[in-house]
């Protein structure tokens, strides 16, 4: 079977939604089907940009080649017309539901935009209501497409890690480690912001590229300012081994988006590593692995709450060892693997 | 700097200018350069042309997530409809179209359309070309074909080098010639084990596949006495292998635009090469008795040739030799497209 795999592209940003669809795409691969991926770049702002992805991703024409089948991930590239389309709905446009009226929207709330907001409703009432099939990456997303929608996805598929391998138990070190793309919506500077508040030697590491340079100086500034140049260590962008690597040695990782779609690969790379999660009670998608005083920490978004769950961790070592342990147990019960993805969308 | 490297394609199937795509941005990032690429589908149908070119030309690509994107290379056409301040086209291929419809008589049911689908095409690429703050071609016969169907004028012909670690290298010269490129000379599958029959009988041929999807005609007929070796399928590597060990290489498909890989692969192996006809459309890469040997594109003129060849190795090694120093003295090496693209 042929497939084409649509997805947006943000050049020169690579997260966790590219290295999904990459292993989802060397996953159907490995199935015996022949793949392509299509990738779509997407500019979302000023607004006018928005309505103009929308008709090139109806225009583009993603049949050429003959597919058998198209899978789909994100907005607008799932718009693209098909006649067997599936979609493994990874986010709507966020900025137009539940970010909408928040400061991580990013959008004016003016009455051309209010139109936009609206044509991209419309649209994805159109297009997500007549999809051969639709899965969602998480409940959250699933939620929100009823909330928003009124659609009902035909199930959630969970995303596995690519390389688990990698990733296994090690001493529990003298810091916390935060590993994921820089920017505000991921909230390191609360985790900066945290380190002013922590009274033990511990340190903060955060791994990364910035999505814009800007939040990068942003990040070294409060670093400056808060006088923790010995205490919050920037990595930039490190390899998976390197990352793999630091997560062994860690006391904890911490993942703190706002209202997340999914629980995020951090999540799952803290639990195959038998570390402890800190996350945030509105991080979204890490709720649904994430359990406070189970195999985590759930705490109110702030930085005072951040600064005192990792304070109870590095403070009751043989307890953050056990709630690591519960984390690498969840994996398991929740049978997060390819061969369910596979099967679900390809039959 | 960011630069964006943007190019059309046909899913699902072989498309050389991505491989150029490709290899640009290696090189871009061995130099230090931040280099990403953005390829998006392209459908051959040219009736769609104009809602696909549309399509193209209302996506952004002059930032991403808010960072400035420096510079817009773009490689197969129409991606030089994309938006950027600050475009450079290299121009790898230009649509066939143009040739179909102005040698076909427009039949009566389609001519309005076909003549309005040809217009939009002709109008969309000048109006997107000349936006371009540079244009180079991959060949003289590309720039010919714009100056001829578009009245634009290029800045210079850039031929895609091999990447700068490709593994070809000159090697002694053994008793085969080989084809590595397209192998179908207007669908005459047997042409091959034709024009092998008017060879010295121990001329031997080695057939090489680009990769997968190329199909060989004639791979299936009858050898000339188990003169032909088809081999398949072969990694660039085997090829370099192949390439080092042949004495000539034979270039079938005529008429292309743009020159295939075959050629820099045999210029940089020191072997000669035999060309069809007008082959690649321009005589400026390979030119008869400088660096190899052209011939009429009949089955007994390539025969002839090869055991032209075959007689006067010496000859063959120094046309050889000629064709390596072609790389140099034309300039065919990525610090000189990069530094032309950058300009």
């Amino acid at each position: 079977m042929r497939v084409a795999i649509v997805n947006v592209q943000c050049p020169f940003v690579r997260g966790g939604a590219e290295i999904l669809a990459d292993s989802f795409a060397q996953r159907v691969r490995g199935r015996g089907h022949t793949v392509e991926q299509i990738k779509i770049p997407f500019k979302w702002y000023p607004v006018q940009a928005i309505p103009e992805h929308i008709l090139a991703c109806k225009l583009l024409d993603v049949g050429v080649g003959d597919p058998d089948l198209v899978i789909a991930f994100k907005f607008p590239a799932y718009l693209c017309p098909f006649p067997r389309k599936r979609l493994w709905l990874f986010h709507q446009f966020r900025q137009a539901y539940e970010l909408w009226g928040t400061p991580f929207c990013g959008l004016p709330d003016t009455a051309p935009m209010r139109g936009i907001r609206a044509m991209i409703h419309a649209a994805d009432n159109r297009e997500l209501g007549s999809v051969e099939r639709l899965f969602t990456n998480s409940k959250i997303v699933a939620q929100r497409l009823r909330n928003g929608n009124g659609i009902e996805a035909d199930g959630v598929l969970y995303p596995p890690h690519d390389r688990p391998e990698l990733f296994g138990p090690g001493p529990f070190g003298d810091y916390f480690f935060y590993p994921s793309r820089l920017g505000s919506v991921k909230r390191q500077h609360v985790a900066v912001e945290a380190m002013a508040h922590v009274r033990s030697p511990f340190r903060l590491v955060i791994a990364g590229k910035p999505d814009a340079d800007e939040y990068g100086e942003q990040l070294l500034a409060t670093i400056e300012r808060l006088n923790l140049g010995d205490r919050v260590q920037l990595l930039g962008w490190i390899t998976e081994e390197e990352k793999a690597s630091w997560m062994r040695g860690s006391c904890g990782a911490i993942y703190i988006p706002y209202d997340e779609d999914s629980y995020g690969f951090v999540t799952l790379e803290a639990f195959h590593s038998h570390k402890p999660l800190i996350t945030f009670t509105d991080s979204g998608g890490t709720h649904e692995l994430v359990e406070h005083g189970h195999n985590g920490a759930v705490v109110e978004p702030t930085a005072e709450a951040l600064a005192e769950a990792m304070e109870r961790i590095w403070n009751d070592k043989p307890r953050g060892r056990e709630l690591g342990d519960a984390g690498h147990a969840t994996l398991g019960q929740k049978m997060i693997s390819w061969d369910t993805i596979l099967d679900r969308l390809l039959d | 700097m960011r630069i964006l490297i943007a190019s059309t394609f046909t899913p699902f199937a072989s498309n050389a200018d991505l491989r150029v795509a490709d290899t640009l941005r290696r090189e871009l990032i061995r130099r230090g350069y931040n280099c990403d690429t953005a390829l998006l589908p392209f459908s051959d149908r040219w009736s769609d042309y104009a809602s696909q070119t549309t399509a193209l030309r209302l996506i952004d690509v002059t930032e991403s997530c808010g960072n400035r994107i420096d510079r817009l290379i773009t490689i197969r056409t129409p991606a030089h409809a994309l938006r950027h301040p600050h475009k450079v086209a290299w121009f790898l291929d230009h649509n066939r179209t143009y040739d179909r419809l102005d040698a076909r008589p427009l039949r009566n049911s389609d001519a309005l359309n076909d003549r309005h689908g040809r217009d939009m095409m002709r109008y969309s690429d000048e109006l997107y070309l000349t936006e371009c703050r540079h244009i180079y071609s991959g060949s003289f016969a590309l720039a010919n074909r714009l100056q001829d169907f578009n009245g634009i004028h290029h800045d210079a012909v850039l031929y895609p080098p091999l990447r700068e670690d490709h593994p070809f290298r000159p090697g002694p010269f053994g008793d085969y010639f080989l084809v590595a490129g397209r192998t179908d000379p207007n669908g005459r599958a047997n042409f091959l084990s034709d024009a092998l029959a008017h060879t010295d009988p121990q001329v031997k041929l080695v057939v090489a596949n680009r990769d997968a999807s190329d199909g060989v005609p004639g791979a299936r007929t009858p050898t000339v006495s188990g003169r032909i070796r088809y081999i398949g399928a072969t990694s660039e590597e085997e090829r370099a292998e192949w390439t080092a060990g042949c004495c000539g290489i034979i270039v079938l498909v005529q008429n292309l635009e743009c020159h295939g890989a075959e050629i820099f692969e045999a210029f940089q192996s020191a072997k000669p090469i035999l060309a069809l006809g007008s082959c690649n459309g321009d005589a400026s890469l390979v030119g008869h008795n400088e660096n190899g040997f052209i011939c009429s594109p009949t089955p007994e003129s390539l025969g002839h040739a090869m055991t032209a060849f075959w007689q006067n190795r010496e000859a063959g090694e120094a046309l050889g030799r000629a064709g390596r120093a072609c790389l140099t003295r034309k300039g065919i090496h990525w610090d000189r497209v990069i530094g032309k693209l950058l300009a």
